[in-house]
């Protein structure tokens, strides 16, 4: 190959190299946004299943406020706005919740419905897994979830907690003789 | 000849201690891959991220490295280990940052190493590349339509996933007519894409079971699924026109190409409407009474199958596409086997499984005798083409 096909491949792998960052590095800002947040709020959660680590070795997380009455008007697919209020524990628990944008001031969790019934609708905060590797062995049930909130209401897990404590995840070494 | 002799050792030489170089290079890093599995787990997920990413750049720039050294084989191999590498970059930073699983999410996250991957393919001219994007289009495609029929709570219609694979090769076509215009090497992958679209399509119709199931009884058409439809077969018409346009203005395509082209089109159209006549549910066609309309149906999407099998062989070797008689062929195969296990079922009783199972296997190795027989002379004659 001579010099100026040379140069030009190079100039191919910069290209690349340069749209799969701008790539790579847009998905990762998109999804980490949240984090960036300083608002933080810990979650209760209903029974927490720690061996529903099936498809690709994560946990279903199952929230007190993924269940909430009915807001007339509503209907699945629709999002909705669950402001919260820290109780005496440090939980934040449901206080209302909206179809349009609460105030800034507020706190809240933006949700969208994925079922209803009569009385109440179920809601999906996209919060609900939290992934393990391989071989992960939960100490304790009934975790809270600490979350952080972006200014609209978007989440991102950062720690699981039990009694105010960081859960400790241990993973075991699996051998061939094991 | 003494001068040649040293010339011919000093090679050698050189050679052994590439080769010995290049399994200690290999050495390296196997023991840094073992030392980063051992601690993956303990690691932060950043560090896990930028692994990834600089693994990615790295199979990319290796690729580059290699092609530049005239070793385009090995280049093209690094091209699609990087497009992998990518594709599981963004899937580990969905894992990390706990990322919904529903379906929906992971067409998304799909559709972004697609286009990653595009990018590439077109900026290195990988053929390799190309291969690995259409392989993803295709699991994409199926997912995005499970996900909108998880969304918009519509019930399953195989006449949808037909129409829906129908389109794409449709699409596929005229990408291939845009690509052979330009004298694009990429014309060959398109080309034989499209044709496993148009005969995954008509495996899937020559089923009885899944006859009465393309539009079920109880089958509606949601507006979000009759949208997606909508677009996916307007890009892909549009893909066509312009291709067979372009194809056709530079003397590329035969307008008799194009007329077999729409006919086999509106005859797949035509077929998937009419299977609306014998709905009903997937045991329709067990429960001892299956309708008249359903068996003529049955045989003729079995005869259309073998037509097209026949069409797609004399396309490969008009073309002089080995892989796409080979292709041909197996579809062949596979239609031969499924028919054969669902005779068997159909017609059961142990007796009856017995007697048909020697005779099966007698026309099987017979068969596949003549199938190999059949297939290298077809290769022969494509190639002397």
């Amino acid at each position: 190959m001579d010099s100026k096909d040379k140069n030009k491949e190079y100039l191919k792998l910069g290209i690349i190299a340069l749209l799969l960052l701008i790539i790579l590095g847009g998905f990762l800002l998109y999804v980490s946004y949240p984090l960036l947040s300083t608002k933080k709020v810990i979650l209760a959660t209903q029974p927490v299943d720690p061996f529903d680590i099936i498809r690709g070795q994560y946990m279903t997380i199952r929230y007190e406020i993924g269940t909430i009455q009915l807001i007339n008007g509503s209907q699945v697919g629709d999002e909705v706005y669950v402001t919260l209020l820290e109780d005496a524990t440090g939980i934040s628990r449901y206080k209302s919740s909206s179809l349009d944008k609460p105030s800034r001031d507020e706190l809240f969790i933006r949700g969208k419905i994925i079922s209803m019934s009569e009385d109440n609708m179920r809601l999906e905060y996209g919060i609900e897994q939290y992934f393990f590797e391989r071989n992960a062995r939960i100490e304790a049930r009934d975790m809270d979830v600490e979350v952080k909130l972006s200014n609209k209401g978007g989440s991102r897990i950062s720690r699981l907690l039990k009694d105010g404590q960081p859960v400790n995840i241990i993973y075991e070494n699996k051998t061939y003789a094991s | 000849m003494g001068k040649s002799i040293e010339s011919i050792e000093l090679k050698q030489h050189i050679s052994f201690g590439a080769v010995i170089s290049t399994i200690g290079s290999i050495l390296i890093a196997l023991g840094i891959a073992w030392l980063i599995a051992l601690n993956w787990s303990g690691m932060p997920s950043a560090l896990k991220v930028l692994i990834l990413v600089i693994a990615t750049l790295g199979a990319y720039a290796g690729g580059v490295l290699f092609r530049i050294k005239d070793y385009p084989m090995i280049g093209g191999s690094l091209l699609v280990l990087g497009a992998l590498l990518y594709t599981l970059s963004i899937f580990l930073i969905a894992q990390t940052f706990n990322l919904n699983t529903s379906l929906q999410s992971n067409a998304w996250l799909l559709l972004l190493s697609i286009v990653g991957i595009l990018f590439a393919t077109y900026i290195f001219d990988s053929t390799p590349s190309l291969v690995i994007a259409l392989a993803e289009f295709l699991i994409w495609i199926s997912l995005q339509y499970f996900s909108f029929m998880n969304i918009f709570s519509s019930s399953f219609s195989v006449g949808i996933l037909a129409i829906i694979y129908l389109a794409v090769g449709v699409g596929l076509y005229g990408l291939t007519q845009i690509h052979k215009s330009l004298d694009h090497k990429f014309s060959n992958v398109y080309r034989y894409w499209s044709v496993f679209y148009i005969l995954l399509l008509t495996y899937i119709l020559s089923f009885q079971s899944l006859l009465p199931v393309l539009w079920p009884s109880e089958f509606e058409l949601t507006s979000g699924i009759l949208f997606f439809l909508m677009g996916i077969s307007f890009f892909a018409i549009i893909l066509t026109i312009i291709g067979v346009s372009m194809a056709v203005g530079k003397n590329k395509l035969s307008g008799k190409e194009v007329l077999s082209f729409i006919g086999l089109v509106l005859l797949y159209v035509l077929l998937i409407s009419l299977a609306s006549l014998v709905s009903g549910d997937i045991y329709s066609a067990y429960n001892g009474s299956m309708s008249e309309g359903l068996w003529a149906m049955w045989l003729f999407d079995n005869a259309l199958f073998i037509l097209v099998i026949l069409s797609v062989i004399g396309y490969g070797t008009k073309y002089r596409s080995t892989r796409i008689v080979n292709l041909a062929i197996a579809f062949f195969a596979l239609d031969i086997v499924t028919r054969y296990i669902g005779f068997i079922m159909d017609f059961g009783g142990q007796m009856g499984f017995a007697v048909m199972s020697i005779i099966g296997g007698i026309i099987l190795i017979a068969g596949g005798w003549g199938i190999e027989k059949w297939r290298r002379k077809l290769i022969e004659k494509t190639r002397e083409n």
